[in-house]
């Protein structure tokens, strides 16, 4: 069974950089993109979400809190995705429950590796119980 | 051994420049310091009979400013200012270094919370007064109570962290581990671990930050990395003669 990684980001570009990422490393991960969290399908249990700090609809911060008070979403792992280092901000990120905070100074300098470490970080949890 | 070597360079840094030096530590502890300083070249005798060397027992010590099993700022306050003012600096000097194992005595006993309040309580006390603390912990780094949950905390309190292997041996073991158990994935992932920012472990070394980053997000292989991480670091560590334990 393949890993399913939710990402809630309306930026494309960082939905190509994982994209392209996924089949370079040939991970059998699928990806599943959407802008907000009303996107997200209700039966979806992902084995990893990628949260964008950057979210233009919502604070992320708001829908960190929001993941984390579902019981679906309560053990799954968060990566929030960063450009800029701003303590504060990680800090907070952390005291709500995230795993990692992600730097992409640049998405189109050095990404593509950090995308292809959670291809395969991704590949190596355990698959969540998928709903009947 | 490591701990001797670091601690007595602090203490007897300080010792040169003329500082008052409050070292409370475990009994067998000030054997080895008081060692050390020997060997480095300090006169004990005439450095503790001025008090500007002064050694306090830190179980002693703790029992004198825990309450319901956690340290009281008050008393806290009360007992180390009374400790600093028995240490004197040489004349013509000023300045007061401590050196501290308080907080690696509740560690040890499993008292976390404890150990994480006692920080922040020197961390109050050192915004209040004028002088340097260094603290050290025997933490077993392979052990499994080395994670996020427990270790957050202590490394907020902390400008630097030096390990008690500088020389990169557990970083050596840990990437031989990692490349064994986790094949052609071990260069992805620590790619992402070099990328995750976590303010807390910047004062960190490498090797701590992604034993911390693994039991928390690869619970599952992070318990036989670090079984093989271990017997690695055994091994490199026989071979130079030191102890199994990073402080």
């Amino acid at each position: 069974m393949s890993n399913l990684i939710l990402v809630i980001s309306d930026d494309r570009n960082v939905h190509g950089q994982l994209r392209l990422a996924l089949t370079e490393t040939a991970s059998r991960c699928q990806l599943e993109c959407v802008a907000s969290r009303e996107e997200i399908p209700p039966a979806h249990r992902p084995a990893l979400i990628l949260l964008d700090l950057m979210l233009s609809r919502e604070p992320a911060f708001e829908v960190l809190k929001w993941l984390r008070a579902q019981q679906r979403y309560q053990h799954t792992p968060v990566f929030v995705l960063g450009s800029e280092i701003v303590e504060h901000d990680v800090n907070e990120a952390y005291s709500l429950g995230a795993n990692s905070c992600l730097l992409m100074r640049s998405i189109n300098d050095g990404f593509g590796q950090v995308a292809q470490g959670i291809a395969t970080y991704a590949s190596l949890i355990p698959s969540p119980a998928q709903p009947s | 051994m490591a701990l001797a070597k670091n601690v007595g360079r602090y203490l007897w840094e300080g010792l040169r420049r003329g500082e008052g030096v409050l070292v409370i530590v475990t009994p067998e502890h000030r054997q080895l310091f008081a060692g050390h300083l020997d060997h480095l070249g300090a006169d004990l005798p005439t450095l503790l009979g001025s008090r500007q060397l002064v050694f306090w027992d830190a179980q002693q010590t703790l029992a004198q400013f825990m309450v319901s099993g956690q340290p009281d700022w008050q008393s806290f306050e009360q007992v180390m200012r009374a400790a600093m003012r028995q240490v004197s600096s040489r004349e013509g000097a000023e300045g007061l270094r401590a050196y501290g194992e308080m907080v690696g005595v509740l560690w040890k006993a499993r008292q976390f919370a404890a150990a994480i309040r006692l920080e922040q309580l020197w961390n109050k006390l050192l915004e209040q007064s004028s002088f340097s603390l260094y603290c050290a912990y025997a933490i077993d780094v392979f052990g499994k109570d080395f994670q996020v949950a427990n270790l957050d905390g202590v490394l907020c309190t902390h400008t630097h962290l030096v390990p008690a292997q500088p020389d990169g041996t557990l970083e050596i073991a840990l990437n031989r581990s990692m490349d064994e158990i986790l094949g052609a994935k071990a260069d992805a992932l620590r790619i992402l671990i070099k990328a995750n920012y976590h303010p807390s472990w910047a004062v960190m070394p490498a090797a701590e930050s992604i034993l911390l980053w693994l039991r928390k997000n690869l619970p599952e292989q992070a318990d036989q990395v670090v079984r093989q991480a271990r017997q690695h670091y055994q091994i490199l560590l026989q071979s130079a003669g030191s102890p199994l334990v990073s402080e």
